[in-house]
């Protein structure tokens, strides 16, 4: 945040995990405070108001609209996200969205449609994309460090779900999907970044669990430049330490491999161009500090530029339209996947 | 060098070559996915790092420690002479129940597992706590589940999870650090303790809310790795702190050599503790060997 600017007053509706770790995040900003915070829940508001009498907690999230405050974070489950987005809008207030923006993109489209016309900043929180790793291996890609990328494979593994799920992720009508849609959405929004337009899918998914959500879902996905890969995500899966997520890409040049932990990034010596070398960067070599680190810093990164676009009207990276694009990707995921595996074409993606 | 006499052990075993607890430590036998054999390895390597000089073991909470605790209860000497550091409460089971279950949804499956469990009473205070909205005794109820784990262990010290002391912090949340700090004092012999990743923060809003300078752990390695706002500002407070701070992450995951990584930590006087976190045994050897050897030179 820029000195000599207004001090940004954030609402946060939802005071879930995520709306806490928003609200501590932004309250400790320079430049910014939390102002008021909307909860259904009734014992969340009263302990609220016990630990913080000076903070307008309210029940309803409309009441945050009436130019209390100059942002909004939007942090309740996926099936309220549109209708609170556009209530914002409407009111010319930005907002940054949890992650996925909807339950369908066709859900997301009148929102990206209004935020457009309107010109307010927005955001979807893919957080990952702003982990270190990721960010210094989009970096690399565009200034050709292993040539043109030809196919990839990539993974989001977490061993989180070995039973049904009992509250609303569990419920496709509230969540609209299932590890795809709450996990690997983070995914396909680096791929997007990576590598544009998707054109092609092929995917398969997996119920392991008695709740009517995906488990698993085993992707194939053809860009529009050529590039061709594989990705596999479950909360199902064994062995796996956090949220792992990891991508190799094999260029006309060499190979990155991107995870949470490092970069390693093979390609020709220059010494010797029978030789290949290896070029490895570990997240402490990449990693910056930020102003907040609650838990993980990528927080901080991400709502960094959300403040800078609600005081300049600069546009995130993740804005509305990026977090329609994704969604346009994962409904063709899901049309494939309830066709068989058949291949979707798809068209008009914004990468 | 500030003085932990009685307080703290200068040298802490870490607990994420066991666990697993992030992505750096990952390939290195997370113990929840070990069998007997494995847990006996493990009993076997804090032997090790105690035998070596390591006084003290810091722990997670969750249902994951209970294996190794149930180990070590087995072992009556390593018992006695070992200090355990709790760090409470599990950050990321509780976030993944309060994100599935909502975050008060989450607070009472914990309090009716806790009633399944046979601490009952707790329980039932814990619940009334929550319907009535009386946060503090609610707070108080949870940290002593909580620490239920561990009975039976020498506990100097009880570490508040970072995720939690730095939301707090955050957020400017007085009130839980106060309940937090007057009910292990009062009620307890354990001495209350935070985990950080924004130290200077902590230091700026305990001296806002006039709190006694807190035992702190805190990252401190020569990469900056974790040190937030800044590397330079959190060396100003590890300068001007009246202490004591526990060092940990002095490694950067791996990333620095021992050499450099003890000498960078131990160059401040506030730091009367280091973290140590080694998978394998002669790794542990050489880090408490270098660890005793610098601590002996101060």
């Amino acid at each position: 945040m820029s000195g000599g600017q207004h001090e940004i007053l954030v609402g946060i509706v939802g005071f879930g995990p995520m709306g806490a770790m928003h609200a501590g995040v932004m309250n400790a900003m320079e430049g910014c405070r939390l102002g008021a915070v909307a909860e259904s829940n009734g014992t969340v508001r009263r302990v609220l108001r016990a630990l913080r009498p000076d903070l307008r907690v309210v029940k309803d999230y409309r009441h945050l609209l009436d130019g209390s405050v100059d942002a909004v974070v939007i942090a309740t489950p996926t099936s309220t996200h549109v209708e609170i987005a556009m209530a914002c809008a409407e009111q010319g207030i930005p907002f940054l969205v949890e992650k996925p923006l909807a339950r369908t993109a066709g859900e997301g489209r009148r929102l990206v449609q209004l935020v457009e016309d309107s010109r307010i900043p927005s955001m979807v929180g893919f957080s990952h994309g702003y982990r270190s790793p990721y960010l210094r291996g989009q970096q690399l890609l565009r200034e050709g460090g292993i040539g043109s990328p030809q196919f990839f494979q990539a993974s989001v593994l977490l061993a989180q779900v070995f039973a049904p799920l009992k509250g609303w992720r569990g419920d496709s009508s509230i969540a609209g999907g299932g590890v795809v849609m709450t996990h690997g959405c983070h995914m396909l929004s680096i791929l997007l970044k990576y590598f544009g337009a998707p054109t092609r899918i092929v995917a398969r998914t997996q119920h392991l669990q008695e709740h009517d959500v995906e488990d698993a879902a085993h992707i194939m996905l053809k860009f529009a430049d050529g590039v061709e890969g594989f990705v596999e995500i479950s909360w199902s899966a064994h062995g796996h330490v956090g949220f792992d997520s990891r991508i190799t890409i094999h260029g006309e040049k060499g190979r990155l491999d991107v995870s949470a932990d490092e970069i390693r990034m093979c390609g020709q010596d220059r010494s010797d161009p029978d030789q290949e070398t290896w070029h490895i960067l570990t997240a402490p070599e990449l990693a910056s500090a930020v102003p907040i680190d609650i838990g993980a810093p990528e927080y901080a990164r991400q709502d960094l530029e959300f403040l800078d676009a609600v005081q300049t009207g600069a546009r995130p990276a993740n804005d509305v339209r990026h977090g329609y694009a994704v969604h346009q990707v994962i409904d063709a995921i899901y049309a494939s996947a309830r066709a068989g595996g058949m291949p979707v074409e798809i068209e008009g993606v914004a990468g | 060098m500030t003085d932990t006499t009685g307080i703290l052990d200068p040298i802490i075993l870490g607990h994420n070559p066991f666990f697993g607890v992030d992505h750096l430590s990952r390939d290195r036998i997370p113990l929840r996915q070990a069998g007997s054999g494995h847990l006996a390895a493990v009993v076997e390597q804090i032997r090790l790092a105690s035998e070596c000089g390591a006084g003290g073991l810091m722990l997670p909470s969750g249902d994951r420690v209970t294996p190794l605790l149930n180990a070590l209860r087995s072992e009556a000497a390593l018992q006695e002479q070992l200090h355990i550091y709790p760090q409470i409460p599990h950050a990321g089971q509780l976030g993944a129940r309060a994100t599935e279950r909502g975050t008060v949804g989450a607070v009472r499956d914990l309090l009716q597992e806790a009633g399944i469990r046979g601490t009952t009473s707790m329980a039932t205070g814990g619940m009334k706590a929550l319907i009535s909205g009386d946060i503090t005794q609610l707070l108080r109820t949870l940290l002593d589940l909580e620490l239920n784990r561990f009975e039976g262990f020498h506990v100097p010290a009880v570490f508040l999870h970072p995720v939690f002391t730095d939301l707090a912090l955050a957020l400017g949340l007085e009130a839980p650090f106060r309940t937090y700090i007057d009910h292990l004092e009062t009620r307890t012999a354990m001495r209350p303790a935070f985990c950080t990743l924004n130290l200077p923060l902590l230091f700026e809003r305990f001296d806002e809310w006039s709190l006694e300078p807190p035992l702190v752990m805190s990252a401190v390695n020569a990469a900056g790795y974790r040190m937030n706002p800044s590397q330079a500002s959190c060396e100003q407070t590890l300068r001007s702190a009246d202490g004591p701070i526990v060092a940990m992450m002095i490694l950067a995951g791996g990333h620095l050599p021992p050499d450099r990584a003890v000498d960078y930590a131990l160059q401040f006087d506030s730091v009367g503790s280091v973290v140590i976190g080694a998978s394998k045994p002669a790794h542990l050897k050489h880090s408490c060997r270098l660890l005793k050897e610098r601590l002996a030179d101060r």
